[in-house]
């Protein structure tokens, strides 16, 4: 089995994470509270949580380092995958959307990816924490009251799905930060 | 011992009171007002999913009693306040967050809140801030201009609270109730019946009720597409209606998931409302997003709205048919 990490730069959208000398430009939830950079994993890295690697995103010409749900449609290497594994939190409340798999266009899985909002005290669905800062990063100050999270969902795929698209659902308020398919060589 | 929880989806007043009933009483089964109203004051339409005050929601069926206290001068109130806390009770009370040390709207900005005021030492008052996971102690004077501050807010010509006696006897919901709950709202949001009527104690009255209220939402939307300096005020009101909207959707599929009764849509029926109330919140974050972005979020929340339309179609028919399977 090998881990393969979607590149996501080209769908990136979004800032989420800043340096305190940039807090001003951070733009994660409504209320402009983000990640600071300096309690995640430095952009391009490779991060490893529970037996997965990911690919963290690099922040693009724009400042985005993540991207929120707008119906993307994102072409894949066609394989045989077993799961996927999605690293990101949703702002402003606890939301879901359908995520569906593609092959040749015909929809060959759908499911619900669920992410909780990223500073809830615990997950609302129950994901797992990959990653959780001390403080959040408003614009004025950081904030300890807040322990920014990212969440891992991982949905296992039937029996050695083969695809080649994913594509997303409309939801401005949920985020992703990295997307690992693992799949049969 | 006050002792502080999380939910999403209560507001500063149900989680109040769900707070403080808590340790006594299963709250899931208080909050079961899952109405549709549109309302209309001063030129401006409101949304609502009830028409009710929570404290008569509440002792609906439970017959849990809550008290509504008025006095007339600050004074007055406060000799009030001392009395009911020196019998054990607690009290909900609204103060204004400009008056309050511990809040950041402290000395900005005006707004309403609701706290509970459990203790009484000396000249000095213990808050317990459930929304905000907050212990305060505030002097008489803090406290007596923040309640006034509340009082101007609510352009009210008395000062009041809800007192609460949280160790009284309560009636769990039973089969009865249950259906009756639902069959309440049901009638509402297809009957016509509060349409033209004015709600108690304010100057609100009652445009459209059920599923029609979709038609004026749409209306509403269509305006500010029209004005777009209009943005801020109505982005506003959608905020808190949306927001109410989705509170009370999701209160209301914990009510039908509290009795232990079973029927073959009971599950497909709590899981609707949840998808409703999720999109009730999606609709409040675009609504606020629409302040930055303007048609673009405007249009997107059009749309969740037309989901949600549908969705609320099917929920009366699963209504009507838990009615059937319970029958």
């Amino acid at each position: 089995m090998n881990d393969y990490h979607f590149d996501i730069q080209l769908f990136l959208n979004n800032k989420g994470i800043v340096d305190a000398a940039a807090r001003e430009e951070g733009g994660f939830s409504l209320g402009f509270t983000s990640y600071p950079s300096e309690l995640l994993p430095p952009e391009g890295s490779i991060f490893t949580w529970n037996d997965v690697s990911f690919r963290f995103p690099v922040r693009s010409a724009d400042g985005f380092d993540n991207f929120v749900l707008e119906e993307q449609r994102m072409s894949v290497v066609p394989r045989n995958y077993t799961s996927i594994a999605i690293l990101g939190a949703s702002t402003n409340g606890n939301f879901y959307e359908e995520l569906s798999l593609l092959y040749q266009r015909e929809e060959t899985y759908r499911f619900k990816l669920k992410l909780s909002n990223f500073i809830e005290q615990e997950s609302w669905f129950g994901e797992a924490v990959a990653l959780e800062c001390a403080y959040g990063r408003c614009r004025t100050s950081d904030i300890d009251y807040y322990k920014p999270k990212i969440y891992c969902v991982t949905e296992t795929l039937p029996d050695h799905l083969l695809f080649d698209e994913i594509v997303m659902g409309d939801n401005p308020f949920m985020h992703i930060f990295a997307i690992t398919i693992r799949g049969v060589n | 011992m006050i002792q502080f929880f999380s939910h999403p989806f209560q507001d500063c007043i149900t989680i109040s009171v769900s707070g403080v009933l808590r340790p006594y009483v299963q709250t899931e089964q208080l909050w079961y007002q899952n109405k549709l109203f549109a309302v209309k004051a001063n030129d401006e339409i409101r949304f609502a999913a009830s028409i009710e005050s929570f404290h008569t929601e509440i002792s609906r069926y439970s017959k849990i009693e809550v008290d509504h206290v008025k006095a007339n001068t600050i004074d007055e109130f406060i000799d009030c306040v001392d009395l009911h806390l020196g019998m054990g009770k607690y009290l909900l009370v609204s103060i204004d967050n400009y008056y309050s040390p511990y809040s950041q709207d402290y000395r900005t900005m005006h707004g309403l809140h609701w706290v509970i005021l459990w203790k009484k030492e000396g000249r000095t008052y213990s808050i317990a801030d459930y929304f905000y996971h907050h212990h305060i102690d505030f002097d008489v004077e803090t406290l007596k201009e923040s309640m006034e501050g509340a009082r101007n807010l609510n352009q009210a010509d008395y000062i009041g609270c809800f007192v609460m006696n949280q160790k009284s006897e309560w009636n769990p919901i039973n089969l009865c109730n249950y259906k009756d709950a639902i069959e309440d709202n049901l009638t509402y949001m297809i009957g016509k019946s509060e349409v033209g009527s004015t709600i108690p104690d304010t100057n609100l009255v009652v445009i459209e009720q059920g599923l029609d209220v979709f038609r004026v939402m749409y209306q509403k939307i269509a305006s500010i597409e029209d004005d777009l300096s209009s943005y801020d005020e109505n982005s506003g009101s959608f905020k808190l209606d949306f927001e109410r909207l989705s509170n009370h959707r999701y209160l209301f599929s914990e009510f039908l998931g509290s009795l232990d009764v079973s029927y073959p849509s009971k599950h497909e029926t709590i899981e609707l409302l949840t998808d409703i109330s999720h999109d009730y919140r999606v609709c409040r974050n675009l609504a606020i997003k629409s302040a930055f972005d303007g048609s673009k979020s405007i249009k997107k929340m059009a749309d969740r709205l037309e989901k949600i339309e549908r969705n609320e179609q099917t929920l009366l028919k699963q209504y009507e048919n838990i009615l059937r399977e319970l029958s």
